[in-house]
C-alpha cells in the first residue's frame, strides 16, 4: 500500500469512529449508551495494558488491582465533594502509586513467577477491599455525587457518552504518544533483548517499573471512569479473573498493532453482551473463542488484512527466538 | 492445639491439590490454570458419583479415587489435543490456554450443574469428631492429614525411586538434552500432567465435603496452590508441601486469634518469602532471577 493510499484509508477510519461518536445518541437507547460507555473503559484498560504486553513485554496478571484502586479512589474523591475532572485524575495518580509499590514488590522475579506475583498482589487488594469498612465491604461503594462537569449540567446521558469519549480519546492519545516516544522504543528493545539494551548501559529495572507505573495509571483512569459512569464501585472489579479481559482483548484484536487492543476490547465487549443475553454459561463460549485465538489467529484481528493480502504464502513467523522442539 | 490440627489438615488437603501445579510447573514449565478448572471437576464429579447422599468409608473412598481418575481422563484428553499443540509457543501463550480452558471447564461446570450451592455431606462413619491429648479432631481431618502423608510419600516416591522420575528430572534440568539421550519428551509430558490432574481431582473430591460447591471455587482455590508454588519454590515437591502446611496452619490460627488478619494469611507469608528468598524455601538456583 502506498503512503497515501494508507493516509486516506487512516483519514477514512478516523472520521468513521468519530460520526459513530457523534451520532450515537441519537438513535441509541440509554441502556445500550450505557453499554457503549463500558465499551470505552475496557478500550482505555486494554490499551493500556498493552504497553506492558505488547509493547514491553511484561507479563503482568494483576491489572484489574490499579483498575480497581482507579475506581475507588475516584469515588471515595467524588464522594468528599471533589469535582469529576479532579476525581479521575485522583484515582488515576493513585492508581499509579499503587503500580508503584506493586513493582517493587513483584521486580524481584520475571517470568511466571512475575505474572504469579502480580496476580497475588491483585488479589490482596480484592481482599483489601472487601475486608475493609472504609472501602464498603462487599456492597463497595455507591451514591457520591458526579452531576456537574465544569457546571455543565449532565444529566443526559448523552453528555455523559460524549464526556467519556472524550475521557477515552485523551488516555488513548496518552498512551500512543508514549508507545512512539523513544521512551517506547526503548521498551521495545527490552522486550527483545533485555540483556543487550542492559549492556547499552540502560536501566533496565528502572524503565520496566516506569512502565509498570504508566501502565498502572492508565488502568486507573478506566477504573475512574468507570465508576463515574455506573455510580458505584465493587469488589468484584477487582478480582483476579478481571486481570484476564484485557489480556484477552490485547490478544484478540492484536498485541502488536497500536488499536489491536482497542480492536479487541470492542469486540470482546460486544461477545459478552450479546452471548450473556441468551447463555447462561456463557464463560465457556469466551474460553472456546480465547483458545481458538490462540491457536489459529496469534496475532490477532488485525493481522487479517496482511493475512489475506500474503494468501496462499506462509505468514511471517514471529520474531522471538524459539527453543528446539 | 485443636486449632493446629485443623490448620494441618487443611494444609494436607492444598498439598494434595498444588503439588500437582508444581509439577506441571517444575516438569512442562506451564503455569497451568486448568488446574483450578480440574479441581472443580474433581468436586463436582464425586457429588456426582455420590449422588449427593452419604456414603459408607470404603464406598467413598473408591469413589473419591475413581473421581480422580475420571478428572486425570479428561485432562489427558484436553492435554493431548489442545495444550501439546502449544508447547512450542511462548509461555504466555500457554498461559492463556490454560487461563481458556479454566473459563472452559467452569462454564462447562455451570452449564451441567447449574450455579447454585451444592453441599456434599461427609461419609457416615467420618462424621463427628474425636478427642485426642485434650483436643477435639474431626475424624474427617485425619482423613486428609493421612492422604496427605500418603500422597507427599507416593510422589517422593514416583520422583525420586524409579525410572520414570529419573527421566521427569531429566527433562526438567534441560529437556533438549534429555531427548538426546532418547527420553520420549512427549510422553513425560504426558504421564507428568496424567499424575497432576489425577491430584488435582482427588484434591478436589477430597474438598467437596468441606466447602460448598460452587463453579467459583476453581478460581479461589488455585490462588492457594499458585501461592503454595511462589512460597515453596518452583518445582519442589518438599517446598510445597511445608508451604501448603504453613498456610494451611497459618489461615487456622490467624482464624482463631486474628479473625481481621485471616483473609491475609496468603499474602503474608508470600511477602515475606519474596524479600527474604526469593526462589521460595526449596527453590534452586535454577528460577529465572530478575535481570539487572
Amino acid at each position: 500500500m502506498t503512503t497515501s493510499r494508507r493516509k486516506l484509508s487512516i483519514l477514512a477510519a478516523v472520521v468513521c469512529v468519530l460520526v459513530l461518536v457523534l451520532a450515537l445518541p441519537q438513535f441509541a437507547t440509554a441502556g445500550q449508551l450505557s453499554f457503549a460507555g463500558g465499551v470505552l473503559v475496557a478500550i482505555i484498560f486494554a490499551t493500556s495494558t498493552n504497553l506492558l504486553f505488547g509493547q514491553a513485554g511484561i507479563p503482568s496478571f494483576g491489572q484489574a488491582g490499579f483498575f480497581g484502586a482507579g475506581a475507588y479512589a475516584t469515588a471515595l474523591a467524588a464522594d468528599r465533594g471533589a469535582p469529576v475532572l479532579i476525581s479521575l485524575v485522583a484515582g488515576t495518580v493513585v492508581a499509579a502509586l499503587v503500580g508503584l509499590v506493586a513493582s517493587l514488590v513483584a521486580w524481584r522475579t520475571t517470568g511466571l513467577a512475575f505474572s504469579m506475583l502480580t496476580l497475588a498482589f491483585a488479589q490482596s487488594l480484592y481482599t483489601l477491599s472487601i475486608r475493609s469498612e472504609f472501602l464498603g465491604g462487599y456492597n463497595g461503594l455507591s451514591g457520591f455525587e458526579m452531576e456537574t462537569i465544569l457546571g455543565i449540567d449532565m444529566s443526559d446521558p448523552g453528555f455523559v457518552w460524549y464526556f467519556a469519549a472524550v475521557v477515552c480519546a485523551v488516555v488513548v492519545a496518552v498512551f500512543w504518544v508514549i508507545s512512539h516516544s523513544p521512551l517506547g522504543h526503548i521498551l521495545k528493545a527490552l522486550r527483545d533483548d533485555p540483556v543487550r539494551t542492559l549492556f547499552l548501559g540502560i536501566n533496565v529495572r528502572a524503565y520496566r517499573a516506569f512502565a509498570f507505573v504508566l501502565a498502572a495509571a492508565g488502568a486507573g483512569a478506566a477504573g475512574g471512569l468507570s465508576a463515574y459512569l455506573n455510580q458505584v464501585v465493587t469488589p468484584d472489579a477487582l478480582y483476579w479473573t478481571e486481570s484476564a479481559t484485557p489480556i484477552m482483548m490485547i490478544l484478540l484484536g492484536g498485541m502488536t498493532f497500536f488499536f489491536g487492543p482497542a480492536v479487541g476490547a470492542v469486540a470482546i465487549s460486544g461477545l459478552q453482551y450479546w452471548l450473556s443475553a441468551w447463555a447462561t454459561s456463557y464463560i465457556f463460549y469466551v474460553g472456546a473463542l480465547l483458545y481458538l485465538i490462540l491457536v489459529f489467529l496469534p496475532r490477532g484481528i488485525l493481522s487479517l488484512p496482511a493475512i489475506a493480502g500474503r494468501f496462499g504464502r506462509r505468514g511471517r513467523h514471529d520474531t522471538g527466538i524459539r527453543e528446539v522442539l | 492445639m485443636t486449632t493446629l490440627l485443623t490448620g494441618l489438615a487443611a494444609g494436607f488437603l492444598i498439598f494434595v491439590v498444588s503439588s500437582g501445579l508444581t509439577l506441571v510447573l517444575g516438569v512442562l514449565r506451564i503455569v497451568n490454570f486448568a488446574h483450578g478448572g480440574l479441581f472443580l471437576l474433581g468436586a463436582y464429579i464425586a457429588y456426582e458419583l455420590q449422588q449427593g447422599q452419604s456414603q459408607p468409608i470404603l464406598v467413598f473412598a473408591a469413589l473419591v479415587i475413581l473421581a480422580g481418575l475420571v478428572t486425570a481422563a479428561v485432562g489427558v484428553v484436553a492435554e493431548r489435543f489442545l495444550l501439546r499443540r502449544l508447547y512450542d509457543h511462548p509461555e504466555e501463550t500457554m498461559l492463556l490456554a490454560t487461563y481458556a480452558l479454566l473459563l472452559m471447564m467452569q462454564g462447562g461446570v455451570q452449564m451441567i450443574w447449574g450455579s447454585q450451592q451444592r453441599t456434599q455431606p461427609r461419609p457416615e462413619d467420618l462424621r463427628g469428631a474425636f478427642e485426642l491429648g485434650g483436643a477435639v479432631v474431626p475424624r474427617y481431618d485425619l482423613v486428609l492429614i493421612m492422604t496427605g502423608l500418603l500422597v507427599f510419600a507416593l510422589l517422593q516416591w514416583l520422583v525420586y525411586g524409579t525410572r520414570f522420575g529419573r527421566q521427569v528430572i531429566a527433562v526438567a534440568e534441560d529437556r533438549y538434552m534429555a531427548s538426546l539421550l532418547g527420553i520420549s519428551i512427549s510422553r513425560v509430558y504426558s504421564l507428568t500432567f496424567a499424575v497432576a490432574i489425577f491430584l488435582a481431582g482427588l484434591g478436589g473430591a477430597l474438598a467437596a465435603p468441606t466447602l460448598s460447591m460452587t463453579p467459583g471455587i476453581a478460581t479461589t482455590f488455585i490462588l492457594y496452590a499458585f501461592a503454595v508454588v511462589i512460597i515453596g519454590g518452583f518445582g519442589s515437591i518438599s517446598g510445597s508441601l511445608i508451604a501448603s502446611l504453613l498456610l494451611g496452619v497459618l489461615a487456622s490460627v490467624l482464624g482463631t486469634y486474628a479473625p481481621a488478619l485471616a483473609d491475609f494469611s496468603l499474602y503474608i507469608p508470600m511477602l515475606l518469602i519474596l524479600v527474604l528468598r526469593p526462589q521460595g524455601i526449596r527453590g534452586g538456583a535454577t528460577r529465572e532471577v530478575a535481570v539487572a
